[in-house]
Protein backbone atom coordinates (compact mmCIF):
# COMPACT_ATOMS: atom_id res chain seq x y z
CA UNK A 1 0.00 0.00 0.00
CA UNK A 2 1.38 3.37 -0.94
CA UNK A 3 0.33 5.77 1.85
CA UNK A 4 -3.43 5.72 1.68
CA UNK A 5 -4.19 5.02 -1.95
CA UNK A 6 -6.56 3.28 -2.43
CA UNK A 7 -7.90 2.25 0.95
CA UNK A 8 -11.67 1.93 0.57
CA UNK A 9 -12.01 -1.78 -0.13
CA UNK A 10 -14.85 -1.45 -2.63
CA UNK A 11 -13.08 1.31 -4.64
CA UNK A 12 -14.32 1.87 -8.22
CA UNK A 13 -15.47 -1.74 -8.68
CA UNK A 14 -18.44 -1.02 -6.41
CA UNK A 15 -19.05 -4.31 -4.64
CA UNK A 16 -17.35 -6.59 -7.16
CA UNK A 17 -16.29 -8.67 -5.35
CA UNK A 18 -19.07 -8.11 -2.86
CA UNK A 19 -18.68 -8.68 0.83
CA UNK A 20 -18.74 -12.30 2.08
CA UNK A 21 -18.13 -11.88 5.80
CA UNK A 22 -19.55 -10.22 8.87
CA UNK A 23 -16.85 -8.99 11.23
CA UNK A 24 -16.56 -8.70 15.01
CA UNK A 25 -13.62 -7.19 16.84
CA UNK A 26 -13.03 -8.29 20.41
CA UNK A 27 -10.80 -5.89 22.36
CA UNK A 28 -9.31 -6.41 25.83
CA UNK A 29 -7.41 -3.49 27.39
CA UNK A 30 -6.73 -1.52 30.54
CA UNK A 31 -7.88 1.96 31.49
CA UNK A 32 -6.42 3.43 34.67
CA UNK A 33 -5.33 -0.03 35.78
CA UNK A 34 -8.76 -1.60 35.26
CA UNK A 35 -9.44 -4.32 32.70
CA UNK A 36 -12.11 -3.61 30.06
CA UNK A 37 -13.74 -5.49 27.18
CA UNK A 38 -15.20 -4.00 24.04
CA UNK A 39 -16.76 -4.92 20.67
CA UNK A 40 -15.99 -1.83 18.56
CA UNK A 41 -17.83 -2.81 15.35
CA UNK A 42 -21.00 -3.92 17.11
CA UNK A 43 -20.98 -0.80 19.31
CA UNK A 44 -20.65 1.44 16.27
CA UNK A 45 -23.36 -0.43 14.35
CA UNK A 46 -25.80 -0.16 17.27
CA UNK A 47 -26.03 3.63 16.95
CA UNK A 48 -25.24 4.25 13.34
CA UNK A 49 -26.16 7.40 11.50
CA UNK A 50 -24.13 9.89 9.53
CA UNK A 51 -24.61 12.73 12.03
CA UNK A 52 -23.27 10.73 14.97
CA UNK A 53 -20.01 10.10 13.12
CA UNK A 54 -20.59 6.38 13.42
CA UNK A 55 -20.61 5.93 9.62
CA UNK A 56 -17.03 7.21 9.54
CA UNK A 57 -16.06 4.74 12.26
CA UNK A 58 -18.02 1.92 10.63
CA UNK A 59 -16.18 2.41 7.33
CA UNK A 60 -12.81 2.61 9.09
CA UNK A 61 -13.28 -0.43 11.31
CA UNK A 62 -14.82 -2.74 8.72
CA UNK A 63 -12.50 -1.82 5.83
CA UNK A 64 -9.48 -2.25 8.12
CA UNK A 65 -10.90 -5.64 9.20
CA UNK A 66 -11.28 -6.75 5.57
CA UNK A 67 -7.69 -5.77 4.78
CA UNK A 68 -6.15 -7.58 7.78
CA UNK A 69 -8.38 -10.59 7.14
CA UNK A 70 -7.14 -10.82 3.55
CA UNK A 71 -3.48 -10.70 4.61
CA UNK A 72 -3.69 -12.96 7.69
CA UNK A 73 -1.43 -15.99 8.05
CA UNK A 74 -3.01 -19.39 8.74
CA UNK A 75 -1.84 -21.09 11.95
CA UNK A 76 -4.12 -24.12 11.96
CA UNK A 77 -7.72 -24.80 10.92
CA UNK A 78 -9.82 -21.70 11.55
CA UNK A 79 -7.09 -19.95 13.51
CA UNK A 80 -5.10 -17.19 11.79
CA UNK A 81 -2.40 -14.79 12.91
CA UNK A 82 -2.38 -11.09 12.08
CA UNK A 83 0.32 -10.22 9.58
CA UNK A 84 2.17 -7.34 11.27
CA UNK A 85 2.18 -5.10 8.19
CA UNK A 86 0.87 -1.58 7.53
CA UNK A 87 -2.69 -2.87 7.29
CA UNK A 88 -2.40 -4.22 10.83
CA UNK A 89 -0.89 -0.95 12.10
CA UNK A 90 -3.85 0.94 10.62
CA UNK A 91 -6.31 -1.59 12.07
CA UNK A 92 -4.72 -1.32 15.53
CA UNK A 93 -4.58 2.47 15.40
CA UNK A 94 -8.28 2.79 14.53
CA UNK A 95 -9.21 0.57 17.46
CA UNK A 96 -6.93 2.42 19.89
CA UNK A 97 -8.36 5.79 18.87
CA UNK A 98 -11.93 4.55 19.04
CA UNK A 99 -11.41 3.12 22.53
CA UNK A 100 -9.55 6.19 23.81
CA UNK A 101 -12.39 8.37 22.55
CA UNK A 102 -14.91 6.03 24.21
CA UNK A 103 -13.19 6.29 27.60
CA UNK A 104 -11.74 9.76 27.09
CA UNK A 105 -8.53 8.36 28.48
CA UNK A 106 -5.34 6.55 27.42
CA UNK A 107 -5.62 2.78 27.10
CA UNK A 108 -2.89 0.22 27.79
CA UNK A 109 -2.11 -3.44 27.02
CA UNK A 110 -4.59 -3.67 24.13
CA UNK A 111 -5.21 -7.17 22.76
CA UNK A 112 -7.31 -7.58 19.65
CA UNK A 113 -9.10 -10.54 18.15
CA UNK A 114 -10.99 -10.43 14.87
CA UNK A 115 -13.76 -12.90 14.10
CA UNK A 116 -14.90 -13.22 10.47
CA UNK A 117 -18.19 -15.08 9.95
CA UNK A 118 -18.94 -16.28 6.43
CA UNK A 119 -22.39 -14.96 5.52
CA UNK A 120 -23.58 -18.11 3.72
CA UNK A 121 -21.84 -20.99 5.53
CA UNK A 122 -21.72 -19.27 8.98
CA UNK A 123 -18.20 -20.66 9.34
CA UNK A 124 -16.07 -18.59 11.71
CA UNK A 125 -12.42 -17.63 11.26
CA UNK A 126 -10.43 -16.19 14.16
CA UNK A 127 -7.49 -13.81 13.83
CA UNK A 128 -5.24 -13.28 16.84
CA UNK A 129 -1.89 -11.74 17.71
CA UNK A 130 -0.07 -14.72 19.15
CA UNK B 1 -15.00 19.27 -38.27
CA UNK B 2 -16.96 22.53 -38.44
CA UNK B 3 -19.70 20.99 -36.33
CA UNK B 4 -17.19 20.07 -33.63
CA UNK B 5 -15.70 23.58 -33.61
CA UNK B 6 -19.18 25.10 -33.50
CA UNK B 7 -20.20 22.82 -30.62
CA UNK B 8 -17.24 23.84 -28.48
CA UNK B 9 -17.02 27.57 -29.34
CA UNK B 10 -20.48 28.67 -30.43
CA UNK B 11 -22.27 29.00 -27.08
CA UNK B 12 -22.36 27.77 -23.50
CA UNK B 13 -24.02 24.35 -23.68
CA UNK B 14 -26.43 22.91 -21.10
CA UNK B 15 -26.57 26.10 -19.06
CA UNK B 16 -29.36 25.08 -16.65
CA UNK B 17 -27.74 21.70 -16.01
CA UNK B 18 -24.36 23.30 -15.34
CA UNK B 19 -25.76 25.96 -12.98
CA UNK B 20 -27.85 23.46 -11.01
CA UNK B 21 -25.00 20.95 -10.86
CA UNK B 22 -22.56 23.52 -9.52
CA UNK B 23 -25.02 24.79 -6.93
CA UNK B 24 -25.85 21.27 -5.73
CA UNK B 25 -22.14 20.51 -5.49
CA UNK B 26 -21.67 23.60 -3.27
CA UNK B 27 -24.60 22.51 -1.07
CA UNK B 28 -23.04 19.06 -0.84
CA UNK B 29 -19.70 20.60 0.19
CA UNK B 30 -21.41 22.72 2.85
CA UNK B 31 -23.03 19.57 4.31
CA UNK B 32 -19.70 17.75 4.15
CA UNK B 33 -17.89 20.60 5.91
CA UNK B 34 -20.49 20.64 8.69
CA UNK B 35 -20.14 16.88 9.18
CA UNK B 36 -16.35 17.26 9.23
CA UNK B 37 -16.71 19.90 11.94
CA UNK B 38 -19.23 17.85 14.00
CA UNK B 39 -16.86 14.86 13.92
CA UNK B 40 -13.60 16.80 14.00
CA UNK B 41 -12.02 14.88 16.89
CA UNK B 42 -12.25 11.42 15.26
CA UNK B 43 -11.32 12.70 11.78
CA UNK B 44 -8.63 15.33 12.30
CA UNK B 45 -8.28 15.92 16.03
CA UNK B 46 -7.09 14.17 19.16
CA UNK B 47 -8.77 10.85 18.28
CA UNK B 48 -8.12 10.88 14.52
CA UNK B 49 -8.58 7.30 13.33
CA UNK B 50 -6.48 7.49 10.16
CA UNK B 51 -2.86 6.64 10.90
CA UNK B 52 -0.24 8.79 9.18
CA UNK B 53 3.24 7.80 8.08
CA UNK B 54 6.14 10.20 7.90
CA UNK B 55 7.60 8.94 4.66
CA UNK B 56 9.09 11.00 1.84
CA UNK B 57 6.55 12.19 -0.72
CA UNK B 58 7.35 13.63 -4.13
CA UNK B 59 7.18 17.39 -4.75
CA UNK B 60 3.85 17.39 -6.63
CA UNK B 61 2.20 14.87 -4.30
CA UNK B 62 3.06 17.00 -1.29
CA UNK B 63 0.45 19.58 -2.40
CA UNK B 64 -2.22 16.97 -1.69
CA UNK B 65 -0.64 15.89 1.62
CA UNK B 66 -0.39 19.26 3.39
CA UNK B 67 -2.74 18.28 6.25
CA UNK B 68 -1.56 14.66 6.21
CA UNK B 69 2.01 15.79 6.89
CA UNK B 70 1.05 18.56 9.31
CA UNK B 71 1.48 17.99 13.03
CA UNK B 72 -1.24 20.46 13.96
CA UNK B 73 -4.96 19.78 13.59
CA UNK B 74 -5.56 23.55 13.42
CA UNK B 75 -4.57 23.47 9.78
CA UNK B 76 -7.42 21.05 9.03
CA UNK B 77 -9.80 23.41 10.82
CA UNK B 78 -8.62 26.28 8.61
CA UNK B 79 -9.04 24.15 5.50
CA UNK B 80 -12.59 23.15 6.45
CA UNK B 81 -13.63 26.70 7.32
CA UNK B 82 -12.15 28.05 4.08
CA UNK B 83 -13.93 25.35 2.06
CA UNK B 84 -17.18 26.16 3.86
CA UNK B 85 -16.81 29.89 3.27
CA UNK B 86 -15.84 29.58 -0.41
CA UNK B 87 -18.67 27.10 -1.04
CA UNK B 88 -21.23 29.44 0.53
CA UNK B 89 -19.94 32.47 -1.39
CA UNK B 90 -19.94 30.51 -4.66
CA UNK B 91 -23.40 29.08 -3.96
CA UNK B 92 -25.02 32.48 -3.47
CA UNK B 93 -22.87 34.37 -5.97
CA UNK B 94 -24.20 34.86 -9.48
CA UNK B 95 -20.79 34.68 -11.10
CA UNK B 96 -18.37 31.77 -11.41
CA UNK B 97 -14.98 32.02 -9.77
CA UNK B 98 -12.54 29.52 -11.32
CA UNK B 99 -9.81 30.33 -8.79
CA UNK B 100 -12.16 29.82 -5.84
CA UNK B 101 -13.30 26.49 -7.31
CA UNK B 102 -9.73 25.32 -7.82
CA UNK B 103 -8.86 26.27 -4.23
CA UNK B 104 -11.91 24.28 -3.05
CA UNK B 105 -10.65 21.32 -5.11
CA UNK B 106 -7.20 21.47 -3.51
CA UNK B 107 -8.60 21.84 0.03
CA UNK B 108 -11.07 18.96 -0.38
CA UNK B 109 -8.32 16.75 -1.83
CA UNK B 110 -6.12 17.47 1.20
CA UNK B 111 -8.92 16.92 3.70
CA UNK B 112 -10.01 13.60 2.16
CA UNK B 113 -6.46 12.26 2.05
CA UNK B 114 -6.02 12.98 5.77
CA UNK B 115 -9.11 10.89 6.64
CA UNK B 116 -8.46 8.11 4.13
CA UNK B 117 -9.69 5.23 6.29
CA UNK B 118 -13.15 6.81 6.54
CA UNK B 119 -13.58 7.54 2.84
CA UNK B 120 -15.51 5.69 0.17
CA UNK B 121 -15.56 5.88 -3.63
CA UNK B 122 -17.75 8.96 -3.14
CA UNK B 123 -14.77 10.99 -1.94
CA UNK B 124 -12.61 10.03 -4.95
CA UNK B 125 -15.49 10.99 -7.21
CA UNK B 126 -16.12 14.26 -5.37
CA UNK B 127 -12.50 15.34 -5.84
CA UNK B 128 -12.71 14.66 -9.60
CA UNK B 129 -16.04 16.47 -9.85
CA UNK B 130 -14.66 19.49 -7.95
CA UNK B 131 -11.80 19.77 -10.43
CA UNK B 132 -13.94 19.39 -13.55
CA UNK B 133 -16.80 21.60 -12.36
CA UNK B 134 -14.31 24.41 -11.64
CA UNK B 135 -14.33 25.10 -15.39
CA UNK B 136 -18.12 25.18 -15.69
CA UNK B 137 -19.81 28.60 -15.66
CA UNK B 138 -22.82 29.82 -13.73
CA UNK B 139 -22.88 33.15 -15.58
CA UNK B 140 -23.24 32.95 -19.34
CA UNK B 141 -22.44 36.43 -20.65
CA UNK B 142 -20.70 35.81 -23.92
CA UNK B 143 -18.25 38.40 -25.23
CA UNK B 144 -16.29 38.27 -28.45
CA UNK B 145 -12.73 38.38 -27.09
CA UNK B 146 -10.26 35.51 -27.00
CA UNK B 147 -10.70 35.15 -23.21
CA UNK B 148 -14.47 34.77 -23.67
CA UNK B 149 -13.91 32.12 -26.34
CA UNK B 150 -11.62 30.20 -23.99
CA UNK B 151 -14.25 30.36 -21.23
CA UNK B 152 -16.85 28.87 -23.60
CA UNK B 153 -14.42 26.17 -24.71
CA UNK B 154 -13.52 25.25 -21.12
CA UNK B 155 -17.18 25.16 -20.05
CA UNK B 156 -18.24 22.87 -22.91
CA UNK B 157 -15.19 20.61 -22.55
CA UNK B 158 -15.67 20.30 -18.79
CA UNK B 159 -19.35 19.43 -19.25
CA UNK B 160 -18.48 16.60 -21.65
CA UNK B 161 -15.70 15.43 -19.30
CA UNK B 162 -18.20 15.27 -16.42
CA UNK B 163 -20.61 13.20 -18.50
CA UNK B 164 -17.74 10.90 -19.48
CA UNK B 165 -16.64 10.61 -15.85
CA UNK B 166 -20.04 9.20 -14.85
CA UNK B 167 -20.22 6.88 -17.88
CA UNK B 168 -16.68 5.58 -17.29
CA UNK B 169 -17.48 5.01 -13.61
CA UNK B 170 -20.54 2.89 -14.49
CA UNK B 171 -18.68 1.16 -17.33
CA UNK B 172 -15.71 0.24 -15.13
CA UNK B 173 -17.94 -0.90 -12.28
CA UNK B 174 -20.11 -3.01 -14.65
CA UNK B 175 -17.03 -4.62 -16.23
CA UNK B 176 -15.73 -5.64 -12.78
CA UNK B 177 -19.14 -7.13 -11.98
CA UNK B 178 -19.27 -9.22 -15.16
CA UNK B 179 -16.03 -10.88 -13.98
CA UNK B 180 -17.33 -11.52 -10.47
CA UNK B 181 -18.92 -14.86 -9.57
CA UNK B 182 -21.34 -13.37 -7.01
CA UNK B 183 -22.86 -11.02 -9.58
CA UNK B 184 -23.14 -13.65 -12.29
CA UNK B 185 -24.81 -16.11 -9.87
CA UNK B 186 -27.20 -13.38 -8.69
CA UNK B 187 -26.06 -13.51 -5.04
CA UNK B 188 -24.28 -10.13 -4.78
CA UNK B 189 -27.20 -8.05 -3.45
CA UNK B 190 -28.23 -10.85 -1.05
CA UNK B 191 -24.69 -10.98 0.39
CA UNK B 192 -24.53 -7.21 0.74
CA UNK B 193 -27.94 -7.15 2.44
CA UNK B 194 -26.77 -9.78 4.93
CA UNK B 195 -23.52 -7.92 5.68
CA UNK B 196 -24.21 -6.00 8.89
CA UNK B 197 -21.82 -3.16 8.03
CA UNK B 198 -23.49 -2.51 4.64
CA UNK B 199 -27.04 -2.99 5.78
CA UNK B 200 -29.58 -2.25 8.50
CA UNK B 201 -30.87 -4.75 11.09
CA UNK B 202 -34.35 -4.94 9.49
CA UNK B 203 -32.77 -5.61 6.05
CA UNK B 204 -30.49 -8.33 7.47
CA UNK B 205 -33.58 -10.02 8.97
CA UNK B 206 -35.71 -9.94 5.81
CA UNK B 207 -32.90 -10.91 3.38
CA UNK B 208 -33.75 -14.64 3.48
CA UNK B 209 -37.53 -14.37 2.85
CA UNK B 210 -36.92 -11.98 -0.08
CA UNK B 211 -33.99 -13.90 -1.57
CA UNK B 212 -35.73 -14.16 -4.99
CA UNK B 213 -36.10 -10.36 -5.01
CA UNK B 214 -32.41 -9.80 -4.23
CA UNK B 215 -31.49 -12.06 -7.18
CA UNK B 216 -33.74 -10.02 -9.49
CA UNK B 217 -32.28 -6.74 -8.17
CA UNK B 218 -28.73 -8.06 -8.73
CA UNK B 219 -29.41 -8.65 -12.43
CA UNK B 220 -31.32 -5.37 -12.82
CA UNK B 221 -28.36 -3.48 -11.31
CA UNK B 222 -25.90 -5.34 -13.52
CA UNK B 223 -27.88 -4.46 -16.63
CA UNK B 224 -28.51 -0.90 -15.46
CA UNK B 225 -24.82 -0.14 -14.95
CA UNK B 226 -23.77 -1.94 -18.14
CA UNK B 227 -26.33 -0.17 -20.32
CA UNK B 228 -26.18 3.25 -18.63
CA UNK B 229 -23.76 4.83 -21.15
CA UNK B 230 -26.15 3.85 -23.98
CA UNK B 231 -29.68 4.08 -22.58
CA UNK B 232 -29.21 7.42 -20.84
CA UNK B 233 -29.30 9.11 -24.27
CA UNK B 234 -32.71 7.73 -25.32
CA UNK B 235 -35.02 10.63 -24.60
CA UNK B 236 -38.25 8.64 -24.27
CA UNK B 237 -37.01 6.46 -21.43
CA UNK B 238 -34.49 8.87 -19.90
CA UNK B 239 -36.70 10.26 -17.07
CA UNK B 240 -37.67 6.77 -15.88
CA UNK B 241 -34.13 5.51 -16.35
CA UNK B 242 -32.74 8.35 -14.24
CA UNK B 243 -35.45 7.85 -11.61
CA UNK B 244 -34.37 4.21 -11.16
CA UNK B 245 -30.79 5.43 -10.71
CA UNK B 246 -31.78 8.07 -8.15
CA UNK B 247 -33.71 5.47 -6.09
CA UNK B 248 -30.76 3.08 -6.30
CA UNK B 249 -28.33 5.72 -5.04
CA UNK B 250 -30.64 6.90 -2.26
CA UNK B 251 -30.77 3.26 -1.12
CA UNK B 252 -26.95 3.16 -1.21
CA UNK B 253 -26.79 6.41 0.79
CA UNK B 254 -29.30 5.62 3.51
CA UNK B 255 -29.35 1.80 3.78
CA UNK B 256 -25.87 0.70 2.74
CA UNK B 257 -24.47 3.67 4.64
CA UNK B 258 -22.31 5.01 1.82
CA UNK B 259 -23.85 8.43 2.39
CA UNK B 260 -21.47 10.63 0.41
CA UNK B 261 -21.21 8.24 -2.52
CA UNK B 262 -24.99 7.84 -2.83
CA UNK B 263 -25.68 11.57 -2.69
CA UNK B 264 -22.88 12.63 -5.03
CA UNK B 265 -24.13 10.14 -7.64
CA UNK B 266 -27.64 11.60 -7.39
CA UNK B 267 -26.15 15.05 -8.01
CA UNK B 268 -24.37 13.84 -11.17
CA UNK B 269 -27.75 12.83 -12.64
CA UNK B 270 -28.52 16.53 -13.02
CA UNK B 271 -26.00 16.56 -15.87
CA UNK B 272 -28.13 14.16 -17.92
CA UNK B 273 -31.57 15.65 -17.30
CA UNK B 274 -33.31 17.35 -20.22
CA UNK B 275 -34.80 20.58 -18.95
CA UNK B 276 -37.77 21.88 -20.89
CA UNK B 277 -36.95 24.93 -22.99
CA UNK B 278 -39.37 27.84 -23.44
CA UNK B 279 -40.27 26.42 -26.85
CA UNK B 280 -41.20 23.06 -25.27
CA UNK B 281 -43.40 24.76 -22.70
CA UNK B 282 -45.21 26.76 -25.40
CA UNK B 283 -45.75 23.64 -27.51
Amino acid sequence: MSYCNPYFYQDWRMFAPGTRYNYSIYAVYEVNGQKHYSFPIQEVLSDRNIFSGREFLNTSLTDASIFVHNTAVNVSGELYKFNKDKYYQIFEHINIQYLQKKHDSKIKNLKLMLCATHIQTKKKTYLVNE
Amino acid sequence: MNKVVTYFFDEYRKQRNARLFKNLLYVFLVVKCLLWLFNFDILFGEYAVSLTYKEPIGFFKSFAYIIYLSKSSNLALWFICTTLLLSLVSLFGKRSYVLADLIIYLLVLNLDIRIYTTTTAGESLLVNLCFLSAWLRKDFNKGIGTYDQIKVLLHNTAFIALILQVCVLYGFSALAKWYDADWISGEAVYLTTKAEHYSRPFMVNIADPIHFLTVAVTYILLLYQSLFPLLVWIKKIKPYFLLIGVLMHLYIAFVLGLFFFGLIMVITYVLFFDFKTHADVKA
